[in-house]
């Protein structure tokens, strides 16, 4: 299978297949990301977006079908071989390392860090050091960033969801990542501070040509900030577009309609929602 | 002289407790910073031990090569256990882990011609012609001796400089492994004892990671070991025991996961209560022989864990806020 | 061939003693997720407990196995109200437990210690004899063992298959949460998990106990490993499993000394060192067991 390098795909996948206990979470997926972009995915509950996500992310093995980013292919590397490469994402259900503090988990993210290599550690201890202040500099504005700056000394294990959420964004930010995958960035955030953070998110992509593919339910927020909208279904891509064709999709309609909520307007697919996601309406 | 005013006596309980320091040292950096069950901890200390025994006594290599070897030795079974089992999730890596350290018992016990068999390595050269491999060690510490009497006079006995040089090695352990341990390097592992996803989603090769901290433990684990054999002429394959891997782990949930300095500690209340109790002569346990004793003792080690895990999980310098047990 | 034959004699005995000791490790593993490192000192206990009543008290061996898996039984579910649930309430995970069973391990074997010393003792039974059935030899106690094994097993395998309690400790082996949400009275189970996989064990001690001729409190640690292997063998949590592991362990420890193998077979001496290589390999490539089914969860 030829890897097309068409201009201005970032993300490519192409029919890509997952099944758990003969149920296929995901049924032959298609969809690419277009470099620079705000990319939203959508689609009801179960319709595996998650799942998606952690097959790009290289945490699931696809049984079938290809993944490509920046023309390369991921679709048999290992997780930290795809952050590497500059493809990062966050989770849905926040993993932040509640043992360490809030800095440490910042900084735990930083790429290029030759402290991080044994043998580099005990012989060039100096250039770890260097690094390390860095590393420090950075985490400390992006904490104030996600306004996390005075809670830097804390255990992660203190912060309450919503600052769990912020935290994970700004350690995806941490690696100064060309792509970033959001898994329900919105949720339990406070709504002034998500209008914050999509700014930042704009501001990226202006400034570094930053790509952004987000799963998240608040319509508002999906139609607001992203130019292009990927509707999954049943394991499946069904539609795709800018946010204003994708919402009068047929498909669409019915896909949401089917899962007993309501139609035209699709308002809050809810997946494990959390009460306070609403808020930001 | 007899009794708590011993110092002959309490100079050996010391240099008890600073081989357990650094032997628990190698499990600190597997298990309580990494997260990884290694309950074959006692293989690396008996590889180290062997190797070195067997490189002086039969291939007459100087000490300080075979030490060398032997460290590097039980850092490379270290590896060669950790690439297969290291992904395994924790219970299965205990059991994995504990087989290997049985494993290498059993071929201590059955390759005579390699390892002097049940007897130990004072057959190493063959059953009636015993075999000494630390003569170099013994100049050595004479000369260590030598240099301690101009600072202590008459005080400066074979056990108080054995003493000083294990714990001046444990000391330097502490300090490099503290070092390690708070560098990216260490950040590293403590995440990846926390959360693996989170740590790969990060960038972060965590196979890569349990890998080196296994080895790094089986390291320091074998450094245990040469000390053990300095310290005992000769030693068996019954010393090796996985009982001597749950001492380490009494030695390190007492003075707390993840806490270098809670080692030493550990080791020294473990240590107080294999060697010190015996000056506990009071009724009823002056009706005790010296076999219940034993038995007794280790009664009590059992309790300790249970109530450690039960009531104080983080041991006596662990932080609640930090610890990682599932 | 006959000494083939011989050798499979020899490992369905082994492998019996293993395959009842492994039932009760198995369903407390798979069902409490207990990794009992103490399971070895139950069948100590229990060959001590047939021990007071065949020596000191002048039994019959039949009473003492029956005194035995009844006090293991007893000593089973003193533990699991007086230890494992008041810490499994306090939300140890699997790590913590496995810790604890190792400081219980040291605390039994030791009392044991401390109570009969560690000279090897025997049962007073004259179970010696050799019997030559064909080419095979086997001394009564093998006999003996091999036909208690064969009820026992038998009676466990109907008791998990046919009985309303045997499906319930298959179900809530297989899944804790969704027996408790059917309705199965998960705390009653429990305890009567412990209740038969305890008496087994107290039964399997006895069983080693009498064909090792002669024991002492360390038999437990060293049989652990081998019941462990066959647990794994048999994929963990489940006690059908744990039967057929122990039975294949058993066969494969005696048979792999067979001298028509390659290099005249493994040496006897490493006949455990098998079983470890076995239980390695099946953790590494096929963790579920060789019967399981491979999870997703």
């Amino acid at each position: 299978m030829s890897v097309p390098e068409r201009n201005g795909t970032i993300l490519e996948l192409s029919d890509v297949v997952k099944h758990f206990g003969g149920v296929a979470a995901v049924a032959g997926a298609e969809l690419d990301v277009r470099r620079g972009s705000i990319t939203a995915l959508i689609g009801p509950n179960g319709a595996g977006k998650t799942t998606l996500f952690n097959i790009v992310s290289g945490f699931y093995k696809p049984e079938r079908g290809v993944i490509s980013f920046e023309g390369e292919r991921i679709d048999r590397k290992p997780p930290h071989a795809i952050a590497q490469r500059g493809l990062v994402r966050t989770f849905q259900i926040t993993k932040a390392l509640t043992k360490m503090s809030v800095l440490e988990n910042m900084m735990l993210a930083a790429p290029h860090q030759p402290g991080e290599q044994l043998w580099r550690l005990v012989f060039t201890p100096r250039s770890a050091r260097a690094r390390e202040r860095e590393v420090h500099e950075k985490a400390h504005e992006l904490l104030k960033l996600v306004r996390l700056d005075r809670l830097a000394g804390d255990y992660a294990g203190t912060l309450s969801g919503g600052q769990r959420k912020l935290l994970e964004f700004g350690r995806a930010l941490m690696r100064d990542p060309t792509m970033i995958m959001l898994d329900e960035p919105m949720a339990g955030v406070n709504p002034s501070l998500g209008l914050e953070l999509l700014d930042h998110m704009k501001r990226l992509q202006d400034e570094r040509g930053t790509t952004f593919l987000l799963i998240e339910h608040d319509m508002e927020v999906v139609m607001n900030v992203s130019e292009r909208v990927i509707v999954m279904n049943e394991g499946r891509v069904i539609s795709a577009g800018p946010p204003d064709e994708v919402r009068r999709d047929q498909a669409v309609i019915d896909a949401y309609l089917g899962t007993g909520r309501g139609a035209g307007e699709p308002s809050a697919p809810a997946e494990e929602t959390p009460p306070s996601e609403g808020d930001t309406a | 002289m007899s009794g708590l005013a011993n110092v002959q006596f309490w100079a050996f309980v010391g240099v008890v407790a600073g081989i357990y320091t650094i032997f628990a040292l190698g499990l600190q950096l597997q298990f309580g910073f990494t997260g990884l069950l290694n309950f074959g901890h006692v293989a690396f200390m008996a590889i180290g031990a062997y190797t070195m025994a067997i490189l002086v006594v039969k291939v007459e290599w100087p000490l300080w090569l075979s030490a060398l070897v032997a460290i590097a030795v039980s850092m490379l079974f270290g590896l060669i256990i950790g690439l297969p089992t290291v992904r395994l999730r924790a219970d299965y890596l205990a059991i994995t882990t504990i087989a290997f350290g049985e494993i290498i018992r059993f071929i201590a016990v059955n390759q005579q011609t390699l390892t002097g068999g049940p007897q130990g390595t004072i057959n190493l050269t063959g059953a009636g012609r015993a075999s000494s491999y630390n003569r170099e060690w013994l100049d050595f510490q004479g000369w260590a001796q030598d240099q301690l009497e101009v600072i202590l006079g008459d005080h400066a006995t074979r056990d108080l400089t054995m003493l000083v040089l294990v714990w001046i090695v444990a000391v330097v352990l502490i300090v490099l492994l503290q070092f390690m341990v708070h560098s990216p390097w260490g950040r590293v592992l403590r995440s990846v004892r926390e959360d693996e996803d989170a740590t790969s989603a990060l960038g972060k090769n965590v196979f890569s990671y349990k890998l080196q901290a296994l080895a790094v433990g089986a390291a320091i684990g074998a450094i245990a070991g040469l000390f053990f054999a300095f310290q005992f002429s000769f030693f068996s394959p019954q010393d090796f025991d996985p009982l001597t891997t749950f001492f380490a782990y009494v030695i390190v949930l007492l003075g707390g996961t993840a806490k270098n300095w809670g080692v030493p500690v550990g080791a020294l209340i473990f240590a107080f209560i294999f060697a010190g109790t015996r000056f506990l002569d009071f009724w009823p346990l002056s009706e005790l022989t010296s076999a219940d004793r034993a038995f007794l003792r280790l009664i009590v080690v059992g309790l300790i864990l249970i109530g450690l895990m039960a009531f104080r999980p983080q041991g006596i310098f662990g932080k609640k806020e930090e610890m990682v047990l599932e | 061939m006959n000494e083939l034959l011989q050798l499979i004699a020899n490992g369905l005995v082994t492998g019996s003693i293993i395959a009842i000791a492994a039932i009760g490790l198995s369903l407390v593993y798979g069902i409490l997720k207990i990794v009992n490192f103490a399971h070895g000192e139950y069948l100590v206990f229990g060959a001590y407990m047939a021990l007071v009543v065949n020596v000191t008290w002048g039994q019959s061996l039949v009473l003492g196995a029956l005194f035995a898996m009844i006090m293991t039984a007893l000593l089973g579910i003193a533990l699991e109200f007086g230890l494992w649930r008041p810490i499994r309430r306090r939300g140890a995970g699997i790590v913590s437990l496995l810790i604890v069973s190792i400081g219980l391990a040291l605390v039994l074997r030791n009392s044991i210690l401390l109570w009969q010393g560690g000279a090897p003792r025997r049962y007073d039974v004259d179970v010696f004899q050799v019997y030559e059935l064909g080419p095979i030899r086997l001394s009564l106690s093998q006999i003996v063992v091999i036909v208690v094994a064969s009820v026992v097993i038998v009676g466990i395998g109907l008791l998990l298959a046919r009985t309303t309690l045997g499906k319930a400790m298959r179900a809530l082996s297989d899944s804790r949460d969704l027996a408790s949400v059917s309705g199965i009275d998960t705390d009653r189970i429990t305890a009567y998990t412990w209740i038969v996989g305890s008496a087994l064990a107290g039964l399997g001690g006895v069983l080693q106990g009498l064909v090792q001729n002669a024991f002492e409190p360390n038999m437990g640690f060293r049989l652990l490993l081998l019941i462990f292997a066959a647990v794994i063998l048999g994929g963990v949590g489940s006690a059908y499993g744990a039967l057929v592991g122990g039975l294949v362990l058993g066969l494969m420890m005696e048979v792999s000394t067979w001298s028509a193998l390659p290099a005249g077979g493994v040496d006897s001496v490493y006949k455990p060192v098998v079983a470890f290589v076995v239980l390695i390999l099946v953790l590494i490539f096929r963790p579920q067991g060789i019967f399981g089914r491979a999870r997703t969860v």
